[in-house]
């Protein structure tokens, strides 16, 4: 993974991770919360190869852990993450291409996102700490799952045109 | 070759879990340098999320509000009905508090008279447009009210009862056009007749021209045959004006009553009374005037550095 191309990676990340805590935190859904952070992310593997997929999340992941307000050991967002990169960049080429498959994409994100929550909350626990009420769980998964769902039809195009430019004309003679 | 670059992703992935598993286990095992970390990350963060903040909360507060609108309505309706409820008991509490000043003040000159006396309430105002002036009280026969008893307020007389029924009774007040009464002045025996002129004020004609009344004289009820309708002694209200006109056959003069008639709302109605006349005893107190304290400041002057100069030299110093 080239440096510019590392570079572009974390400063996408971190400003997403910035309009989250500053913009997407304060606004209150009727069910649970909405992780643009996860869905961008989601949407950012889906067209990544092996290997800039794990440096992907594996960026990303760290960026995440390093939120303060987090309760949870460094590196579990990161370890999360690259798992899910990894089982993204494996199956990646049955999901066929997202950009014509509008409602696999959806899913996709939403199943990916809903998973690494889960996922994240599991280790948590086994790790020691405090596991919310299931249905506070449930209700966040849910939420999330929702909010991924509905507004997949602006940002998943948006971060694939944006991945094309950025990148495409960085590789053009 | 794809053999090769699929070992050097897996090396990759695993280096990469290795770091996060390596940093999972620092962290669990208290190294500060983690916690530095992240204090840092929030001190690089602060100012982007200060600017972020500053852009984007009014979008954040945008959608909140959206979010909770229905919430918000909800609650502003509830809180119209807590206010109205609020506002409600107030005026209810302001009435009864108002009534029951009323009816203390009633009883008290009641007690001071030891008139025997029933307790009833305003309920209704006669018509001006009927040119008579009369209230409704929620009292009758069955309380022992009769016709021609006297009704009185904290203050002093109201009225005279003119027509009971059984639960209810009709006052022609001191202010009626056809109202006559008879009145003493207070710390005299100058006899004269009240009427009422329909308005806020009565008419006093003195019986015998000879005598005298000034401004601020006060007037009592000269008491009736069998006290009834009125026993003697009540207090009626003070004199304002005096007509000094040359040649009147009569002294006449124009008189406030004590009892605020636009604003009753309990009063008392005499059944019996003692044979004792209270004489002058009955005259409202005049309120008592509260001096405003003054504050007097004594400033003494400072010496100026010059005086103290010149005072230096006239002593020699």
């Amino acid at each position: 993974m080239s440096i510019y191309r590392t570079s572009v990676t974390i400063s996408f990340f971190l400003a997403i991770f910035l309009i989250q805590e500053s913009l997407v935190n304060r606004i209150d859904f009727f069910i649970g919360g909405f992780s643009l952070y996860l869905a961008l992310l989601f949407s950012w593997l889906a067209t990544e190869e092996k290997g800039e997929a794990f440096i992907s999340a594996f960026i990303a992941g760290i960026i995440l852990d390093l939120t303060p307000s987090f309760d949870t050991p460094v590196g579990l967002w990161t370890a999360t993450l690259l798992l899910f990169s990894y089982l993204v960049s494996t199956y990646r080429e049955s999901l066929g291409d997202l950009d014509e498959r509008p409602i696999t994409a959806a899913l996709y994100l939403v199943v990916g996102t809903s998973l690494s929550i889960l996922v994240y909350v599991i280790l948590s626990g086994v790790l020691g700490n405090s596991i919310p009420p299931f249905f506070t769980v449930v209700r966040e998964i849910a939420g999330n799952g929702l909010w991924t769902l509905l507004f997949t039809p602006i940002y998943f195009p948006l971060v694939n045109r944006m991945k094309i430019r950025l990148f495409a004309l960085r590789s053009t003679p | 070759m794809a053999q090769r670059g699929s070992g050097r992703t897996r090396l990759l992935l695993v280096s990469l879990l290795v770091t996060a598993l390596f940093l999972i286990t620092l962290d669990l095992r208290g190294v500060s340098l983690l916690a530095s970390a992240r204090s840092a990350m929030q001190t690089v963060a602060k100012p982007f999320q200060s600017a972020a903040n500053f852009l984007f909360s009014p979008i954040g507060n945008f959608f909140g509000d959206i979010a909770n609108i229905g919430q918000a309505n909800e609650r502003l309706d509830q809180l119209k009905e807590e206010n109205k409820a609020l506002q409600e008991k107030i005026a209810t509490l302001k009435d009864m508090r108002g009534e029951l000043r009323q009816l203390k003040s009633v009883l008290d000159l009641a007690g001071r008279a030891r008139y025997e006396v029933v307790a009833a309430r305003v309920i209704a105002f006669g018509p001006e447009s009927s040119f008579e002036r009369t209230v409704t009280l929620d009292v009758g026969s069955t309380s022992g009210i009769q016709r021609d008893m006297a009704v009185i307020s904290g203050a002093g007389v109201v009225g005279v009862v003119k027509t009971v029924t059984a639960r209810s009774a009709i006052v022609q007040l001191v202010s009626d056009p056809a109202f006559r009464m008879g009145v003493r002045i207070a710390g005299r025996q100058t006899m004269g007749i009240l009427s009422g002129k329909g308005s806020s004020y009565f008419d006093l004609e003195l019986l015998d021209a000879r005598d005298t009344i000034k401004q601020d004289d006060v007037l009592l009820s000269r008491g009736s045959s069998g006290n009834r309708p009125f026993a003697p002694g009540i207090p009626v209200g003070t004199v304002v004006s005096v007509d000094d006109s040359i040649g009147a056959l009569t002294k006449r003069a124009e008189v406030r009553p004590f009892a605020e008639l636009s604003s009753l709302g309990v009063v008392a109605v005499i059944l019996s009374e003692e044979a004792i006349d209270p004489r002058d005893s009955l005259i409202p107190k005049a309120p008592v005037a509260i001096p405003t304290p003054t504050v007097t400041v004594f400033v003494t002057p400072t010496p100026s550095p010059s005086a103290k100069t010149s005072t230096k030299k006239s002593t020699g110093e």
